[in-house]
């Protein structure tokens, strides 16, 4: 078949069977939750402390930025420097630096690393968390969870090895950024429903429970086989294999989903008040039962943190809704030993800028606009040195001054300490090799314990 | 979707088929071998925008004179070529690519033969000038016919041609049985039914597969299942998108391209009124509801631009196959348009309003336009009294403040502020004051709704209407920072645009849609024949089927392609074009994988196993259950879904479960709310509708499994099966014979038989030990005078059988 030549056909009929791959080195984890914190969250006022800007606030944003600087949204000729009225103050032994916006995220400063000095391009947030999500700018290319899947496969026998879970605003290109761009279709991330039921149609039908429906799966599968012997489409063992996983996701997916055995104490942490009820905290504690049953990938996405109006109104709301459950997470896999195989990963596609965003309405409250040129994003388990701040802004918080962690970086590192070298894990796809990082990526082990 | 390749380079392919390099590659192929692989490895730091070592490769004088290292390929002499030996190096700091794997043995030798040949192809110039897919579309010389009967018209004699330069031989023809089957999905997208069925395999017309594919174009179910796939790429939806995602009512634009597709409307007009119904000559609101294609990009009130962007783009991936959006912001790195005529397209779009045309017929449009009539009346007196209000401004404070009582703090304030002291709004503040205390204000305004009430609901639907208005550019694409004043044109390099200057000075959108359908247009053809053969036959002839541009290199199917253009232009009629398709011998060729070769000149050699579509396969369930409502049209349909999925909207959305015969509409018809839409739709992969989509993927995932096995629709058509079975009277062979034929279009075979037999028995043993069971299983279908246990089994055996890969895939 030239598959190479008809993704397509590719995508359904994986006619190139892989077998997990070991990874290339040493890795430091084997699982990875991305907490991707859709819109971009405001960095200057959660984790990039800049003293220097309150105390100019108001001052006009200097010349030499505004030459540069490609606002999405701001008009104004004459844009403003805008302090933030959150206190910050020092965390743990480390002394990490965290606003009193996310006071559960400050508690556990000693096993996380910050990076100030992370970089993106896209001002635009579809591009942006395209950018993010797969390392391209454009459609088309695998999500990082797709690469992992191919470079080290799925371990769960009962559940898909990415699985993504969503809250509030969905990620603005959609299924894109778990997609399996030209990987084969068994990488692609399984989405559960962000409202409702999280798996639909979970439930065998009234009257086939048991028996009836175990005696028709087998032989929907023996039909199949027939079938895939006569026209020797790979693509019937593929569904074949769907079928198997489905049916076994029908023991263990509400086992997963059902949070009875939770303790009261465990849902309080999490700051869940009606497990029955979607949530971004009910997503966290979704993820750590996901990795406890070998989900290689999960990846949360939760909008929406675009502040450009109202920012001190939506901003804490957004907080009170993250700040809690993001960090619960990070305790449960700890006491439960799973952060040393875990990397956790929080973040946004870009982040905020130092200058108010004055609303069109006259009068209405300000906001920020995007910035690319530095942002914050917190890592935790997985080999992350703890108590670790990486990278400085400028005293406005405008530019990194030291450590430029492109998004290809990002991904570099990511992959690493999964033990894959991102410039060997590669696919070949119409005529040309192609990586998660492009031509570009960097690995920052100093990231890393 | 800037840098991309396509094709392997041909040395690459002989590789992955094993076949020997020898001859076959003598020659060296520019634009097929050596120009993907420079294009991959040497131009990202030897190319336009950097030139490591001082080097640049992508053209030829530049590549000729080399770099700080002094001339990197001498024509003739590989062997002294700089080039050569670093990609040959095995040492890592020197060798290049630098950043990646080494070149394999095959494409070394491709670089190698082609500076040996005096590195032909390369040139000095932006090729685009002599870009394939932008030259005239000419008729190919059809290859002499072989001698054999395989071919059947003029499609069959170029891919005969394509695969006898590699001593290859088409597949077989697909069986009768299996091409009836294929011929109703790929048409009107419902399986024949078994009369059917056998009637076609019975006729013994010489043309019986010719004259079911006119009954088939004939049939009112071919607008439904070839108008979807319009509604793909005109991203239709029934509410705005964004967050807000409000309803609006567009549902007699989907039904205006259903009808268009089944009266073969002259494909020229369909573009035309699609882009300028509106500003036709013979206007009539059929052209203008036409205009509903551009009305379907997403809107959100603050960012009327990306509307406006979004129709551009549009036009150019659908009609031109062309990746405008790049010029939104600078000029396009690889196709030679402008910034500056990417904003000449926008200026045709950025005087299109969306505007409802009220389709009402004329009772109810007078009975609202007399209760609007009478609603003005009101309004006007009330305009009337609030003017004498604020004209006796200064006596009412004066009287009113005597009497304090009652008044709040506020309004005391307010009478006191002097009246040459008071602000436009502390008049407007008064003046709301007084007119709450006016009797007759306050009647007037109470008696309002009540005229309204009880008025039958215009049927509008959204359309176009010209409202000049400037255009100018967007520096760096943000629409704060306009640049200069833009009129309407078309991009140079394109066929020039001829329209009526005297009444008009600037072309307008129908002159836009004239000028997309012009012979001379070299690639509306292309690509709307590329798309439609991809619709039938899975894959495209031009890989990516939404990019002509300068990036995408000749197919090897170039010919074919170019003789399907000239054919849809001379036809301009869509159903001819799709039958000269399915009567190709190319067509009828079976899909069995045995027959796929995996080698570069195999693209049409056989058939494609094609998973349905999310609307199809439950169009499909439903028929073959006997479930299916047949209704053409009207507006959307709300079918069972799963709780829960509207919650979370920034806007509330309803879902009322449409009752009877609405439940059992063609997918088609299922509202959709383009924020959240049907799950059914989701799961199996249904357009996003943010954007036009010229192609669906077909993705393979468990819970798309789950979704078979259990959801309700599945189960309810599995349960209607049930039913249908136990009713025939014959044997439980004849019965399983029966569903096979309903759902496979086949008898089963001996093994199938055996197998579904025993599925049977055990399914039913089930049953009898557990009555419940049965009867829920049986659900609300359960036949007079049938035994639930047997009839839950046939149930059960329905369902396994609609579960198979073969019943959601098109053979």
């Amino acid at each position: 078949m030239p598959a190479l030549l008809a993704a397509d056909i590719a995508a359904q009929a994986p006619a190139r069977v892989y077998q997990a791959q070991a990874p290339h080195f040493r890795p430091r984890a084997r699982n990875v939750i991305f907490m991707f914190q859709i819109g971009a969250p405001s960095q200057l006022d959660m984790f990039d402390p800049k003293p220097e800007l309150n105390k100019r606030e108001g001052d006009p944003l200097p010349q030499s930025f505004l030459d540069r600087v490609k606002f999405a949204q701001i008009q104004d000729k004459q844009p403003r420097l805008m302090g933030t009225p959150y206190k910050f103050s020092q965390h743990g032994e480390s002394g990490q630096w965290v606003s009193e916006l996310m006071p559960h995220t400050a508690g556990i400063a000693d096993q996380l690393s910050f990076v100030h000095t992370c970089q993106a391009e896209d001002t635009n947030h579809m591009f942006g968390e395209l950018h993010m999500s797969t390392g391209w700018r454009r459609f088309g290319r695998p999500s990082i969870g797709s690469w992992v899947l191919y470079g080290l496969g799925n371990e769960s026998e009962n559940l898909p090895g990415f699985m993504v879970l969503r809250s509030g605003m969905h990620p603005r290109s959609k299924g894109a950024n778990f997609g399996n761009g030209f990987l084969p279709a068994t990488m692609q991330g399984t989405p559960l429903q962000s409202s409702g039921a999280p798996i639909l149609n979970l439930e065998t039908p009234a009257g086939f429970e048991g028996e009836s429906q175990a005696s028709t799966v087998d032989a929907i599968k023996r039909l199949n086989a027939l079938r895939q012997s006569e026209t020797t489409d790979p693509g019937i063992e593929a569904r074949i294999s769907s079928y198997e996983l489905a049916f076994r996701m029908q023991s263990s997916a509400p086992e997963l989903l059902d949070l009875s055995g939770e303790t009261a104490e465990t849902l309080r942490m999490y700051g869940i008040e009606d497990p029955g009820k979607p949530s971004y905290a009910r997503n966290c504690l979704l993820a750590r039962r996901l990795i406890e049953r070998g989900v290689r990938f999960v990846e949360l996405f939760h909008g929406d943190w675009d502040h450009h109006t109202n920012i001190y109104k939506r901003l804490p709301a957004e907080c009170r809704q993250t700040d809690q459950p993001s960090a619960a997470l990070v305790t449960d896999l700890a006491r439960r030993g799973l952060l040393d195989d875990t990397l956790v990963i929080w973040g946004g596609e870009f982040g905020r800028s130092s200058v108010a965003q004055k609303s069109q309405a006259p009068g209405e409250p300000v906001g920020r606009d995007h910035h690319v040129d530095a942002f914050t994003m917190w890592f935790a388990g997985g080999g992350v040195a703890g108590g670790r701040s990486i990278g400085e802004t400028d005293e406005i918080g405008f530019d990194a001054v030291t450590d430029h962690w492109h998004i290809h970086d990002l991904h570099a590192t990511f992959l690493h300490a999964l033990g894959l070298d991102h410039k060997r894990l590669t696919y070949q796809h119409q005529g040309r090799d192609y990586r998660l990082t492009d031509i570009h990526g960097t690995v920052k082990t100093e990231l890393f314990a | 979707m800037c840098t991309r390749l396509r094709y392997l380079p041909l040395a690459l392919l002989v590789l992955l088929t094993g076949t020997p390099l020898a001859t076959a590659v003598d020659k060296v192929d520019f634009e097929l071998e050596v120009l993907p692989l420079l294009r991959a490895h040497c131009f990202r730091c030897h190319g336009s925008e950097k030139q490591e070592a001082g080097l640049r490769l992508d053209r030829r004088q530049a590549a000729l004179a080399g770099g700080e290292n002094g001339p990197v390929m001498i024509a003739g002499k590989p062997a002294e070529s700089l080039l050569v030996e670093r990609i040959r190096s095995t040492d890592d700091s020197t060798r290049m690519p630098i950043e990646s794997r080494q070149l394999r043995r095959e494409e070394i030798s491709v670089l190698e033969r082609w500076i040996a040949a005096g590195m032909p192809g390369l040139r000095d110039v932006d090729d685009t000038g002599e870009h394939w897919a932008f030259q005239l579309i000419q008729a190919p010389p059809v290859p002499a016919t072989p001698k054999t009967s395989w071919p059947r018209n003029s499609i069959d004699a170029f891919v005969w041609h394509q695969l006898s330069l590699q001593d290859l031989e088409p597949a077989p023809r697909a069986e009768k049985g299996v091409l009836v089957r294929r011929l109703f999905l790929d048409l009107v997208g419902i399986p024949p039914t078994p009369d059917q069925l056998a009637a076609c395999l019975q006729d013994p017309a010489p043309d019986s597969y010719e004259q079911l594919v006119d009954r088939l174009l004939g049939s009112p179910h071919f607008g439904e299942r070839w108008g979807r796939h319009w509604l793909d790429v005109a991203r239709y939806a029934d509410s705005a998108g964004y967050e807000a995602d409000i309803p609006r009512r567009i549902w007699h634009y989907r039904d205006w391209v259903i009808r268009s597709f089944n009266q073969d409307k002259p494909l020229d007009e369909f573009v035309i009124e699609q882009l300028g119904g509106d500003m036709l000559e013979k206007v009539t609101n059929e052209t203008r509801v036409a205009t509903g294609f551009h009305c379907n990009a997403m809107k959100d009130g603050g960012v009327r631009h990306e509307s406006v962007f979004d129709r551009v783009n549009t036009t150019g991936a659908v009609f031109m196959g062309l990746t405008f959006e790049c010029g939104q912001c600078h000029d396009h790195k690889t196709d030679p348009l402008t910034q500056q005529e990417y904003y000449q397209l926008y200026a045709f779009f950025n005087t299109g309003m969306i505007t409802p045309l009220d389709l009402s017929d004329e009772n109810v449009k007078k009975q609202r336009a007399e209760a609007n009539a009478k609603v003005a009346v009101v309004d006007a007196r009330l305009a009337e009294i609030e003017k004498e209000i604020e004209a006796g401004i200064n006596d009412l404070v004066a009287v009113r403040r005597e009497n304090r009582e009652g008044l709040s703090e506020g309004v005391l304030a307010l009478f006191d502020i002097p009246p040459d002291q008071r602000s436009m709004t502390d008049l407007k503040q008064l003046v709301t004051f007084f007119r709450l205390e006016h009797a007759e204000h306050k009647q007037l305004l109470e008696s309002k709704p009540g005229i309204l009430e009880g008025l039958p609901e215009a049927d509008t639907t959204l359309t176009l209407t010209h409202t000049p208005q400037p255009t100018h550019l967007f520096v760096r694409g943000d629409h704060t920072q306009p640049g200069e004043q833009v009129e309407s044109g078309v991009p140079a390099f394109l066929h020039s645009l001829r329209w009526a200057k005297e009444d008009h000075p600037h072309p307008n959108r129908a002159d836009l849609g004239r000028w997309i359908v012009d012979r001379e247009n070299p690639l509306f053809a292309r690509v709307t024949a590329n798309r439609f053969w991809m619709r039938l036959f899975g894959i495209p002839i031009v890989e990516p089927e939404n990019d002509f541009g300068v990036q995408t290199p000749r197919p090897r199917h170039h010919e074919l392609l170019d003789e399907l253009a000239c054919q849809l232009q001379q036809s301009n009629s869509i159903k001819q074009f799709i039958r000269l398709l399915v009567t190709s011998a190319t067509y009828q060729q079976s899909s069995d994988f045995k027959y796929h070769l995996d080698i570069p000149d195999d693209l049409f050699l056989g058939q494609q196993r094609l998973r349905l579509e999310a609307e199809i396969l439950r169009d499909n369930a439903l028929a073959v259950s006997g479930l299916l409502v047949s209704q053409l049209g009207g507006p959307g349909v709300f079918p069972y879904q799963p709780e829960g999925i509207l919650s979370f909207r920034a806007t509330p959305a309803t879902w009322t479960e449409s009752s009877g015969a609405d439940r059992y509409r063609r997918g088609m018809y299922t509202h959709i709310w383009r924020l959240t839409p049907h799950p059914m739709f989701t799961l199996f992969d249904g357009p996003g509708m943010t954007t036009s989509c010229t192609r669906r993927s077909r993705s393979n995932v468990a819970v798309q499994a789950l979704g078979l096995l259990n959801g309700p629709t599945f189960v309810e058509c599995a349960q209607a099966m049930g039913g249908q079975l136990v009713r025939k009277a014959g044997s439980d062979d004849q019965r399983i014979d029966r569903l096979f034929m309903l759902c496979l279009g086949r008898k089963p075979s001996e093994q199938e038989q055996r197998l579904v037999s025993q599925l049977y028995i055990e399914q039913h043993e089930i049953f009898t030990r557990d009555k419940n069971l049965a009867i829920a299983a049986v659900g609300e279908y359960l036949s007079a005078g049938a035994d639930p246990a047997r009839q839950a089994a046939w149930v059960a055996v329905s369902r396994t059988i609609m579960n198979l890969d073969e019943f959601i895939t098109r053979e």
